[in-house]
C-alpha cells in the first residue's frame, strides 16, 4: 500500500481546501513535514485516520467529529449554516488505485457522514463494503504501526510489564499478519470434516464395530480437547512464569549497583578488619613495654630525676677530685712551713707570707665545701636502675601510641565510609535483592514444571491423535458408506491437518522475518557494539540480544524508542510490499547521534517514510545531510491564526 | 635494704579496684589485672592525687590476694624500686603503693567513663617546649 495524495477541506487546522501530495519515488521515499508544536502536523496523520475509517482517536480517546471540523467553518463563518468537512485519500495498491472520500456535514436534520470508494475510477464501492476493502490494506487494529507516534511506545513499553498488553499487541500483529484467516480455515476445515463424519457415523449405525469405533472417536476427540485446553493453562502458566522472570530478573540487573556496592562494602569491611590487626599488633607491642615498664605514668619525673641523680654524682665525683687534689696542696704547704726544706726536693726555702696567704686560703675552701652525699645519690641511681627508668622505653611508648592512633584515625575513616555504603545499600533494599533470587527460584519451579506439564500433554494429545486416526480410519471404511462420502471426510481430515501445519510454520517463518527486520533496523540505529541484535518474544515483545550471547532487557527509552522503531519497521516490511510510517515527534528521547541513525536508517529501509518534525528535533543542515538526496519532498506547516494553518509545499527542494 | 623491713606476704585489693581492673584489662593496653594495677600507682604519682582516702578500701571484702612480691617486686618491672626513688620509705612502699593504685584506678575509672583514651592518661605527651 503506498498513500498517493491527500486532499482536506475544513478539517481540523486546515481551512478551506489543501492537498497534500505523497507521490514521490523510490529513490527519494523521504517526506518531511515541518512545524512547530500546534501548528497542524497531526492534524495531517489524523485526516488520514478519519477518512479510512470514520474515525480518529488522540492518546486512545476517540475525537468526535464536531471537533474534527475546523472552527472557523463551523463558527466562525455567519454565511455558512451547514459545516462540512471532507477528506479524500488516495492510495495505491495491488497495481489499482483506491480513492476514498469522506464527508461529514452539519444539517438541520442532525449530522451526517458518508463516505465513496472508486476502484481505479469505477464506479463507487457500496459504502458497507468499504471497511472491508480498507482492512484488506491497512486493517484498523494496527493502524497504529503506520501512524507512528507516542502511543505506540506507549504500548511497547507496557508490554514488558503488562501481560494483557502483550497479549493485545500479539494478537493485533498475528491479524496483521493474517494468522487468524489461517485459523479460521482451520476451523472451518475440522467443522466440514466433522459433518463428514456425522454422515458417515449416520450411514453405518447399523455396523456395531463402526459404531464402536465411532463412540470411541468421539471420547478421545473430547479428551484430545481437554489436553489441549490444559496444555494451553500450562502455556499460559509458563508464558506467566516467564515474564516475571524477566521482570525480576530486570530488577536484579537494576541491583547490579547493589552489588557493586556489597563488594565496595565487603572491601571496606576488610580493609578495616587488617587495620584493626594492625593496630591490635600495636597494642600488643605496647601492651609489653607497659608491662616492663610500669612507671611510664611517671616518666617525665622519674627520668628527670635520673638525670639530676647521674649528674649530681658526677659533680660530687668531680669535687671530691677538687678537695683530694687542695688537700695534698696544704699539706705540702703546712711541711714547707714546718721544715723550711722544699718536701719534693729537699732545698731549704725561706718561708714567706705568699705561702701562709696560700695556706688560709687552702683552709677556708676546704672548710667551705660541701658535697652531695655520693652514697645517697648512689642508692638513689641504684633504685631507678633497678626500676629499669629509661628514655627508650618512654620514646617507645610514645611512638605506639602515635602508631595506634593513626590506626584508630584510619579506622574510625573507614568506618565512615562503610557507613555510607550500608546506607546505600538500604537505599537499594538488600533485602529486596535477596527476596527476587527466592522468588526467581520459585517461578523457576513454576516454569520448569508447567514445561514438563506441556510435554506431558503434547506427548497425551500426539497418543490421541493417533488413536482419532485409527478410529477415524475405521469409521471411514465402515460398510454401507458412500465411497465418496468417505473420500470427502478423509481429505477436509488431511487439508484442515496441513492447514493447521502450515499455520505454525507460516506463524514461525513471518516471526523470524520481523526479528531478521527488526534486528537489521535496531543495529543499523544502534551503536553500541555490546548490542547484537533483537530478539521478538512469545509474545512479540521485544528483547535486546547482546554480543555475548544473553538477552536483555530494554532499559533507557532511547533503547525502547529505537526497538520499536525496529519492530514496527520489521512488521510493515514483512507485512506490506510498499509499506509506509507516518512518524509523529520521532526524534524525542533520542540523543544527536541516535537521531542521525534513525534518518540514515530512514534513507535505507526501503519504506515510505514520512517525518513530522518540530524545530526542537531537527537542524536544517544536518537532517538534508543525514537524509542525503533521499527527500522526495518538503512540506512546512505554517499557522496563520490560532483556528487556521496552511500546508506549504517546499519549492526546489530541502 | 628493703628485706630488713617487715611486709605482708599478700596483698589484698579492694572490690572495686578489682572491677576497675577488669576493665582497664578489658582496653587490651594491660597483660593483666596486676598489670593495671601497677600502672595506677604511677598514675596517682604521676597526676599527685591525694593520698588521703579515707579509710582503707582494702579492709572491706576484698577479691584478690596477690603475692606481694609478684606485684611490686618482679625482675623487669620492679615498682618497689620505682617507689624509693621517688622518696617512699622502704617501710612504706608496699601500704603506700596500695593506697596510690587504689586511688590511681579511681581517677583512671573516672577519665574511662568521660571516653577519655586512657593511653591519652598513662603515656606522658611528647614535651612540646623541647
Amino acid at each position: 500500500m503506498k498513500l498517493l495524495n491527500l486532499k482536506m477541506n475544513d478539517f481540523m487546522a486546515y481551512r478551506g481546501e489543501h492537498e497534500i501530495s505523497f507521490e514521490v519515488s523510490e529513490a527519494s521515499p523521504i517526506i518531511l513535514f515541518l512545524g512547530e508544536n500546534g501548528h497542524g502536523k497531526s492534524s495531517i496523520q489524523h485526516a488520514v485516520r478519519w477518512c479510512l475509517y470514520g474515525e480518529t482517536e488522540s492518546k486512545k480517546i476517540a475525537i468526535p467529529p464536531q471537533q474534527l471540523i475546523n472552527r472557523k467553518a463551523s463558527q466562525g463563518n455567519p454565511f455558512s449554516a451547514n459545516p462540512e468537512m471532507s477528506v479524500v485519500l488516495t492510495w495505491g495498491a495491488d497495481g489499482k488505485k483506491y480513492e476514498l472520500s469522506r464527508r461529514w456535514t452539519v444539517r438541520n436534520s442532525g449530522a451526517q457522514g458518508e463516505a465513496t470508494l472508486r476502484i481505479d475510477g469505477g464506479n463507487p464501492v457500496p459504502e458497507t463494503a468499504i471497511p472491508h476493502f480498507v482492512n484488506r490494506y491497512l486493517a484498523r487494529s494496527v493502524a497504529h504501526f503506520f501512524f507512528f507516534d507516542g502511543e505506540v511506545q506507549d504500548e511497547f513499553d507496557d508490554m514488558v510489564s503488562n501481560a494483557k498488553s502483550a497479549a493485545f499487541i500479539k494478537n493485533e500483529i498475528e491479524n496483521l499478519l493474517s494468522i487468524p484467516v489461517i485459523s479460521q480455515g482451520v476451523t472451518w476445515l475440522k467443522s466440514k470434516e466433522h459433518e463428514q463424519y456425522e454422515a458417515i457415523a449416520k450411514a453405518s449405525k447399523e455396523d456395531k464395530k463402526v459404531s464402536k469405533a465411532s463412540q470411541a472417536l468421539v471420547e478421545a476427540e473430547q479428551e484430545r480437547s481437554v489436553y489441549v485446553s490444559e496444555m494451553e493453562q500450562s502455556k499460559k502458566k509458563f508464558a506467566d512464569a516467564e515474564a516475571r522472570i524477566i521482570t525480576m530478573e530486570q530488577e536484579m540487573r537494576n541491583a547490579s549497583e547493589v552489588e557493586h556496592l556489597i563488594s565496595a562494602r565487603d572491601q571496606l569491611r576488610g580493609e578495616k578488619n587488617s587495620l584493626k590487626n594492625l593496630r591490635n599488633l600495636k597494642i600488643e607491642e605496647l601492651r609489653n613495654v607497659l608491662f616492663s615498664n610500669p612507671w611510664i605514668p611517671l616518666a617525665t619525673k622519674l627520668l628527670a630525676l635520673q638525670e639530676s641523680t647521674d649528674s649530681r654524682i658526677e659533680a660530687s665525683r668531680q669535687k671530691e677530685v677538687e678537695v683530694a687534689k687542695k688537700r695534698n696542696e696544704l699539706d705540702l704547704l703546712t711541711a714547707m712551713q714546718r721544715s723550711h726544706r722544699c718536701p719534693l726536693c729537699g732545698q731549704d726555702k725561706a718561708t714567706d707570707e705568699t705561702v701562709a696567704l696560700r695556706v688560709q686560703e687552702l683552709l677556708q675552701d676546704l672548710e667551705d665545701q660541701t658535697s652531695d652525699d655520693v652514697v645517697e645519690l648512689t642508692t638513689l641511681q641504684h633504685h631507678l636502675q633497678q626500676a629499669h627508668v629509661n628514655s627508650a622505653a618512654l620514646t617507645e611508648v610514645r611512638n605506639l601510641k602515635k602508631e595506634i592512633d593513626s590506626f584508630g584515625s584510619q579506622i574510625a575513616l573507614t568506618d565512615q565510609a562503610l557507613e555510607a555504603k550500608i546506607r546505600d545499600l538500604d537505599l537499594y533494599g538488600i533485602q529486596n535483592a535477596q527476596e527476587i533470587v527466592m522468588s526467581i527460584r520459585a517461578l523457576d519451579e513454576d516454569k520448569n514444571s508447567a514445561e514438563n506439564e506441556i510435554k506431558d500433554y503434547e506427548k497425551k494429545i500426539a497418543e490421541c491423535d493417533r488413536e482419532i486416526a485409527v478410529h477415524k480410519s475405521v469409521v471411514s471404511r465402515g460398510q454401507g458408506v458412500d465411497p465418496a462420502l468417505r473420500k470427502k471426510y478423509q481429505s477436509y481430515g488431511y487439508l484442515s491437518e496441513l492447514l493447521g501445519q502450515v499455520k505454525v510454520a507460516y506463524a514461525q517463518q513471518i516471526k523470524n522475518k520481523v526479528q531478521n527486520y527488526a534486528s537489521q533496523t535496531f543495529m543499523s540505529i544502534i551503536s553500541d557494539p555490546k548490542f547484537a541484535g533483537l530478539r521478538i518474544n512469545e509474545n512479540y515483545g521485544v528483547d535486546l540480544l547482546m554480543q555475548d550471547g544473553h538477552i536483555d532487557n530494554l532499559k533507557s527509552t532511547g533503547q525502547g524508542k529505537v526497538s520499536t522503531i525496529a519492530l514496527v519497521s520489521g512488521l510493515i516490511k514483512t507485512a506490506m510490499t510498499e509499506g509506509f510510517i507516518l512518524m509523529d515527534t520521532p526524534f524525542v528521547s533520542l540523543d544527536v547521534g541516535h537521531r542521525e541513525a534513525v534518518c540514515r536508517w530512514a534513507a535505507s529501509s526501503g519504506l515510505y517514510i514520512s517525518f513530522f518534525m518540530h524545530s526542537g528535533e531537527y537542524n536544517e543542515e544536518q537532517i538534508l545531510q543525514y537524509l542525503g538526496g533521499k527527500i522526495g519532498r518538503v512540506y512546512r506547516i505554517q499557522r496563520i491564526d490560532s483556528n487556521e494553518s496552511t500546508v506549504v509545499a517546499e519549492q526546489g527542494g530541502f | 635494704m628493703t628485706d630488713e623491713v617487715q611486709q605482708p606476704k599478700n596483698i589484698t585489693i579492694s572490690v572495686h579496684g578489682n572491677e576497675i581492673c577488669e576493665r582497664l584489662k578489658g582496653t587490651g593496653y594491660f597483660e593483666d589485672l596486676q598489670d593495671a594495677y601497677r600502672t595506677a600507682i604511677f598514675v596517682a604519682l604521676a597526676e599527685d592525687l591525694p593520698d588521703n582516702l579515707d579509710e582503707d578500701p582494702t579492709m572491706k571484702p576484698v577479691q584478690n590476694k596477690w603475692d606481694t612480691d609478684a606485684v611490686f617486686r618482679t625482675k623487669g618491672n620492679n615498682v618497689e624500686a620505682a617507689l624509693l626513688a621517688v622518696g617512699v620509705t622502704p617501710a612504706e612502699t608496699i601500704t603506700r603503693g596500695k593506697r596510690l593504685a587504689e586511688i590511681g584506678l579511681r581517677h583512671l575509672l573516672s577519665k574511662m567513663e568521660r571516653n577519655v583514651d586512657i593511653l591519652d592518661v598513662i603515656i606522658p605527651p611528647f614535651d612540646l617546649s623541647a
